[in-house]
């Protein structure tokens, strides 16, 4: 793979320089960029949960008073979801995309490189926001709170949503006019598949969080009165507009994370995908299914039994595709080489968490069960088993298998072990108890609490910083290798030798270019 | 392969049989907790920031819902700003209570004693201190 070009003039790689940084329209370096500052946001996000967690170790609130909790979490909700969990697999879609399908680059370049100025220049927005609504930000509480963090925070979603808009349109056109003529829709790689289809929930699911927001902004501003009953507004109508954006929401972040495990489990037990179709049609079904459920997060607001039921029966069918994705794994895990080496760790712990997450999901989808635990700790605990379990074990699944390709060397194995032990005990420490805590009756948000709640509260504690521990010792062990670790082999996961190489389209112009005519070096070569 | 898809079929079909009997209890339920049914007393909860006004039928206000056992009680829910949700985590029932609209909660509690009421409608600062008790007299 090293060209001779590279051997002879080792340069000066493109991150040591400012201007590089900052004029870069790579669709590398434009993931790597992604990925480092989604790696950032999660670091404060996850600093933020560590005081909400130590705050929550006694019942009376006695770090931080009730208006700042309130911000802790919402910074931490938001920034969680708009800037950890769905830009990390924007950049590895912007990293993976073109080498899956062959591509030099993405089709706007430019525009690839917008999406990433937004997106940051929105997280800083939010982080000075500090507004304390919450990340659902419910009116009429966020109408009538006066101050200016509001304003910033629906500011700094528009920026965003933009962002991620352009950052969709430019995946969806890449792989429609960029991708080698020999790669039809049945052999294109699954993790590609997953981000065309998300690509298109964004399309159609931001522009009606815009429309809410903005809404929200003239009710705040122009003294309109949208939400506002005493105005002959209403108040459902915004969790109406922000739930028909938030389910699929969570399917724009699910669905890259199936993605890219569905692309490197095979990889690491040597063995093919089971059910190539049924998983990438899985995919499309989720998608059309997830714009029909948002009501079951206003199971009790008090609309009607009739209105409600289609959203019981839906949210139940969505979980059946997921549940077919997990069967394929299952058995493409079977009878295949595992070798536990961490990306198969976290791969696997991908998978169990999964399951958890989506099990304890269902138990919503019953109406009179959800009037229990809506708006409870069991909602926090489920929703982080997948938020963290599964979504953010995968992004870390993939940093470890794809961390030889990005930086040239190979990260340190015990201390990545180290990191999915902690994890994963951590975990289900803290999201175990939580559920518990929401059986008995803890509802979220709460800053103090009645004293029957401690001892899960306390568990749930040690449980978080058994997880940020963990986090530390992975980031340690990325920044360290990455300038000291050993020199990578060029097939690290031995993929190419067992026919699944892990970037299907540059492989094969490789192999075209090997055959038509030798030449030297290479156009379209990113690294 | 063919045990994959043999499982694959299985899990669909096995998902779909207990998502019917899921469904069709949850469906039972919900209809029968949202029924009108004969009350024995209305009462009018009302949701402030950040606390909770119960109204009785002699119009006497009380920051403390007093019931008798086996009573039916039909509460009707209104907020005052912003939404609120009371919540019962001894009945497992919950309903918001939202401005501009009414909604009702029908409770029938059997045993006397003292219940935690909560908001669970985050509603601002005092938002974890809005609670309540609900008496049940003998
Ligand atoms: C792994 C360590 C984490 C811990 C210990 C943690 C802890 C917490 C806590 C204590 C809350 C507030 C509960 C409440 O008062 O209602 C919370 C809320 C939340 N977290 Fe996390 N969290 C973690 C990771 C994540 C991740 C990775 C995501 C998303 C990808 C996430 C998304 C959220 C969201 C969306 C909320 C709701 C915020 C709101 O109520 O407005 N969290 N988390
Ligand atoms: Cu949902
Ligand atoms: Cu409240």
């Amino acid at each position: 793979m090293t060209t001779a070009a590279v051997e002879r003039t080792p340069p000066k790689p493109w991150y040591k320089s400012v201007y590089q940084i900052l004029s870069t329209t790579n669709h590398a370096h434009i993931g790597m960029l992604y990925i480092a500052a989604s790696y950032i946001f999660l670091v404060i996000g996850g600093l933020l949960a560590l005081l909400m967690r130590f705050e929550l170790a006694t019942p009376r609130g006695n770090l931080v008073d009730s208006n700042t909790y309130s911000s802790l979490f919402t910074i931490h909700g938001t920034l969680m979801i708009f800037f950890w969990a769905m830009p990390v697999f924007a950049g590895l879609g912007n990293y993976l995309i073109p080498k899956m399908i062959g591509a030099p680059d993405m089709y706007y370049p430019k525009l690839n490189a917008l999406s990433f100025w937004l997106f940051l220049s929105a997280g800083v927005l939010l982080l000075a926001s500090w507004t304390n609504i919450g990340w659902t930000g419910y009116a009429p509480l966020s109408v009538i709170t006066p101050d200016v963090g509001v304003d910033l925070w629906i500011l700094s979603l528009h920026v965003a949503g933009t962002s991620s808009m352009v950052g969709s349109l430019n995946f969806i056109i890449t792989t429609w006019r960029l991708r080698r003529s020999d790669i039809g829709w049945w052999r294109l790689p699954l993790f590609v598949w997953s981000w065309v289809v998300t690509a298109f929930i964004v399309i159609f699911a931001v522009p009606v969080l815009a429309f809410g927001l903005t809404l929200l902004l003239l009710d705040r501003n122009l003294g309109t009165g949208f939400y506002l009953p005493s105005a002959g507004g209403d108040t459902i109508l915004w969790q109406h507009l922000f739930w028909f954006f938030g389910h699929p929401e969570v399917y724009i972040l699910v669905l890259p994370a199936m993605g890219v495990i569905s692309e490197i489990l095979p990889r690491l037990v040597k063995k093919p995908i089971v059910g190539y179709r049924m998983i990438a049609l899985s995919t499309v079904l989720i998608a059309v299914l997830s714009f029909g459920v948002w009501a079951h997060h206003m199971f009790t607001t008090g609309l009607s039994p009739l209105t409600l039921a289609p959203f019981m029966i839906m949210t139940m069918l969505v979980a059946i595709p997921s549940g077919v994705k997990v069967v394929n794994w299952e058995a493409t895990m079977w009878g295949g080489k595992i070798k536990f080496n961490t990306p198969t760790i976290f791969t696997i712990a991908f998978i169990g968490t999964f399951i958890v997450g989506g099990i304890t999901g269902v138990f919503h989808a019953a109406i009179p069960v959800d009037w229990h635990i809506h708006d409870t700790y069991w909602v926090v605990g489920h929703m982080h088993f997948i938020l963290f379990g599964a979504i953010s074990q995968a992004a870390f699944a993939a940093t470890y298998y794809y961390f030889p390709y990005l930086t040239k060397r190979m990260y340190s194995e015990s201390l990545g072990k180290i990191h999915a032990i902690t994890a994963n005990v951590g975990q289900y420490m803290v999201f175990l108890s939580m559920m518990v805590l929401g059986l008995m009756g803890m509802p979220r948000r709460y800053h103090a609490y009645v004293e029957e709640y401690q001892g899960m509260h306390v568990i749930a504690t040690v449980g978080a910083f058994l997880i940020g521990i963990g986090t530390a010792i992975f980031l340690l062990n990325m920044l360290l290798s990455w300038k000291f670790g050993p020199k990578a082999d060029s097939d690290p996961w031995q993929s190419v030798k067992h026919n699944m190489p892990d970037f299907l389209g540059e492989y094969l112009n490789e192999l075209d270019k090997r055959s038509s005519k030798p030449q030297e070096g290479g156009h379209g070569e990113t690294r | 392969m063919e045990r994959a898809k043999i499982v694959e079929n299985l899990t669909i079909i096995g998902a779909l049989a207990l998502f019917i009997v899921i469904g069709w209890s949850s469906w039972a339920v919900l209809n029968d907790l949202e029924s009108e049914k004969p009350a024995d007393i209305t009462i009018k909860v009302i949701g402030r920031q950040f606390a909770w006004t119960f109204v009785y039928p002699d119009g006497t206000q009380s920051g403390e819902l007093r019931v008798k056992a086996g009573q039916t009680v039909r509460l009707e829910l209104t907020s005052e700003d912003v939404i609120h949700s009371i919540y019962f985590r001894d009945f497992g029932l919950k309903k918001d209570v939202v401005p501009g609209k009414t909604n009702v909660l029908y409770i029938t509690p059997l045993v006397p004693g003292q219940y935690l009421i909560q908001c669970t409608e985050f509603c601002g600062e005092g938002h974890y201190s809005m609670l309540a008790w609900l008496v049940v007299e003998s």
